[in-house]
């Protein structure tokens, strides 16, 4: 028996470490932006007992965020997950990369661009002697 | 040209940044409180449950809930806004074409009845919920929340928070309207 958590007790360190983590993931469907770990409102309280008991009943981590998805919709997972509606959102990252790759190459290309011919230098430099 | 093109893009950027976030941002704004919180449950059927009535102690499943519309109400004695409903469960019960069947969520059953005998009884049947397991099923996360659920058994629709008339009137009547043809 290992140290409980919430009034609840734990078979194994590793049902404990999973409990305090999975609770850490999820948000409080009554809060605002808060996770279960970190709410006394009764639903939190409600759903670390649910957490408890499915870690009790040897659902895996998966099968306990399926679970939740299951009944509070994607609001409750901290982490979007992976879908169309939430493809701009990890896409934007990438995007923005190459967007800025393409930003940086095309100033280097402008630099090495100029080059003057000698006669042009000679005009540059008369120009910036004269105004001196 | 080529490079004047690119310029007039440099220039443009800024504001072509600007156009999107607007565009993103009246999105964000346009979405009702229901939109960002959408019942994971909608359109799916109502989740198995064995419990029973809180009047009479009989058993009771989904499937008592299907044949026809039901509005299944989640209250408690405790919870102060139901009262702010329960007139128009009343109206609801008495004068429209639904049963109203309530959901006694983690209520003490001698409470929840005095409760009833005070303030009259709308519901057809009560269920009841102790621990709130049902609730979890139903992504209750607070009373009172309201429930359409149609005639083979499907969530058609949900309100979260006291029910008002117009949300019974724009949000939960137009379903029954499409499916019944009187």
């Amino acid at each position: 028996m290992t140290e409980s958590i919430d009034g609840f007790d734990f078979e194994t360190e590793s049902e404990r470490s999973r409990y305090s983590r999975l609770i850490e993931e999820f948000r409080c469907p009554q809060c605002v932006n808060t996770n279960l770990a970190g709410s006394d409102a009764p639903i939190a309280v409600d759903l670390r007992r649910t957490v408890y008991s499915l870690i009790r009943d040897d659902k895996s981590d998966q099968e306990i965020r399926t679970y939740l998805r299951e009944r509070y919709g994607d609001f409750i997972l901290f982490k979007p997950r992976f879908t169309p509606a939430t493809l701009l959102l990890w896409g934007m990252p990438l995007v923005l990369v190459l967007i800025a790759t393409w930003a940086l190459l095309g100033i280097r290309e402008k630099r090495t661009a100029i080059t003057l011919s000698l006669s042009d230098r000679q005009r540059v430099q008369k120009i910036t002697e004269s105004r001196t | 040209m080529h490079t004047t093109t690119k310029n007039r893009l440099v220039q443009i950027a800024p504001l072509l940044g600007l156009g999107i976030l607007v565009f993103f941002l009246a999105i964000g704004f346009g979405l009702e409180k229901h939109q960002v919180h959408p019942s994971a449950l909608l359109n799916k059927p109502f989740p198995k449950f064995a419990s029973t009535t809180l009047l009479g102690n009989q058993s009771i499943t989904q499937e008592e809930l299907k044949g026809a519309f039901r509005l299944v109400n989640v209250w408690a004695s405790w919870c102060a806004s139901c009262i702010e409903e329960h007139d128009l469960l009343l109206e609801i019960a008495q004068n429209q074409n639904v049963a109203v069947v309530g959901i006694n969520y983690k209520d003490k059953v001698a409470e929840a009845k005095s409760w009833l005998i005070q303030r009259g009884n709308p519901y057809e049947k009560i269920v009841v919920d102790p621990v709130g397991k049902l609730s979890i099923d139903l992504g209750v996360y607070g009373a009172p929340e309201t429930f359409l659920v149609d005639p083979k058994g499907i969530v058609r629709a949900k309100h979260v928070g006291v029910l008002t008339p117009s949300v019974w009137v724009e949000q939960f009547q137009p379903f029954m309207i499409q499916e019944d043809p009187d």
